[in-house]
């Protein structure tokens, strides 16, 4: 089923990482305030939003 | 904070996590935790206004380091999204997702078993509407692991790889099928439409799939929810639990999914009752052959509009 588009595209907040690859990939890591990990995970490729 | 006690009498542990029951319980969309955090609105547990995929440490954790970990896995950004409805891109990539935290978490000292599920519905006790899943990363092998080995012993070999070969020689209960993936109601299914999806070649865990085996994993998925939500016109509840080889290092396993709808008909539940919970013997209302039949003709009309796609309205 046809998703809407994101309100805006993913910007890197303070305390994220710059990435890493896996696969198809983009592995970004945070600290959230209370101590708790936090990763977000996006496709690599410009354009190819999951 | 959790703890484990071990049922002398039934010879398996008891979690106690006491923190959960105060969790949050079937939030209104606008506290939902699970949505991005919008600019202006209410900060959620997604300090991101938009994102793919999430992945964070559930706030109310069965298990934690370092006696394990307890993780919560957002699929979408939609709130009135559901799995099934996930765009294919977006369920391959999940596929990635899980494989990545079943070899991070695995690799960790503490954890011999990860378990990858998702509850649909209030109907299997899912408490946030938003698309999600769940990790619980075991210190121990849980039950179900092990009975599963038991399985590889008894039929002295891959038992997943054994019980498929009977599924496609018999075919009468295939319900789905594509380069990689057959999905069929077992031949002594515990649910109505209980219902395995099995990878063709014998992998032990995600992480021993190609990107191929990984996108026709998604896709069968998807097909067989698809299928789930159009068989009564409602959206489906089941518990999905992603089986796999324990991480201990140790012993092998066989990656196939597995399906627990408690649904019986479009309104009444399958419930674990005094024989089921009692003796441990499930009694089954319908033939695993009929509920194929059901389910193959559900997926077969995929390619109709269906009313039942979104899961947030459950």
């Amino acid at each position: 089923m046809p998703q809407a588009p994101p309100e805006q595209p993913s910007a890197t907040p303070p305390g994220e990482d710059e990435g890493e690859r896996y696969g198809p990939l983009i592995v970004r890591r945070m600290v959230k305030e209370d101590g708790r990990a936090l990763i977000r995970f996006d496709r690599a490729e410009p354009g190819e939003r999951a | 904070m959790s703890l484990r006690r071990f049922n002398e009498l039934r010879g398996e542990e008891v979690a106690y996590a006491v923190d959960r029951q105060d969790r949050t319980f079937l939030p209104a969309q606008e506290h939902c935790p699970l949505d991005p955090t919008r600019p202006g609105g209410p900060a959620t547990e997604i300090p991101f206004p938009a994102f793919e995929i999430v992945v964070f440490d559930n706030l109310f954790p069965s298990f934690e380091a370092p006696q394990g970990a307890a993780e919560v896995v957002v699929y979408t950004d939609d709130h009135h999204g559901s799995f099934a409805g996930l765009e294919p891109a977006r369920a391959q990539a999940l596929m990635w997702v899980w494989r990545q935290r079943y070899e991070e978490l695995g690799a960790r000292p503490d954890v011999e078993y990860v378990l990858i599920f998702e509850n649909r519905g209030v109907e299997v006790g899912t408490t946030l509407h938003h698309p999600h899943g769940q990790i619980y990363a075991f210190p121990l092998v849980p039950p179900v692991a092990g009975l599963e080995l038991a399985a590889d012993a008894r039929l002295g070999g891959c038992a997943a790889c054994a019980l498929l070969a009977r599924e496609l020689a018999d075919g009468e209960r295939v319900i789905h099928s594509n380069a990689d993936v057959v999905a069929y109601v077992p031949f002594a299914a515990r649910w109505p439409y209980e219902t395995h999806v099995v990878m063709r070649e014998h992998r032990a865990s995600l992480a021993e799939c190609t990107a191929q085996e990984l996108g026709s994993l998604a896709g069968a998925l998807q097909a067989v929810t698809r299928g789930f939500d159009r068989l009564f016109e409602r959206p489906f509840p089941y518990v999905m639990v992603v089986h796999q080889a324990p991480t201990d290092g140790a012993r092998a396993g066989h990656l196939h999914v597995e399906f627990y709808p408690p649904l019986r008909t479009a309104t009444k539940l399958k419930y674990l009752a005094g024989c089921e919970q009692g003796a441990g013997t499930f009694i089954m209302d319908v033939l695993p052959e009929d509920s194929a039949v059901a389910l193959r003709e559900a997926i077969a009309g995929d390619s109709q509009p269906s009313r039942a796609g979104q899961g947030g309205a459950l």
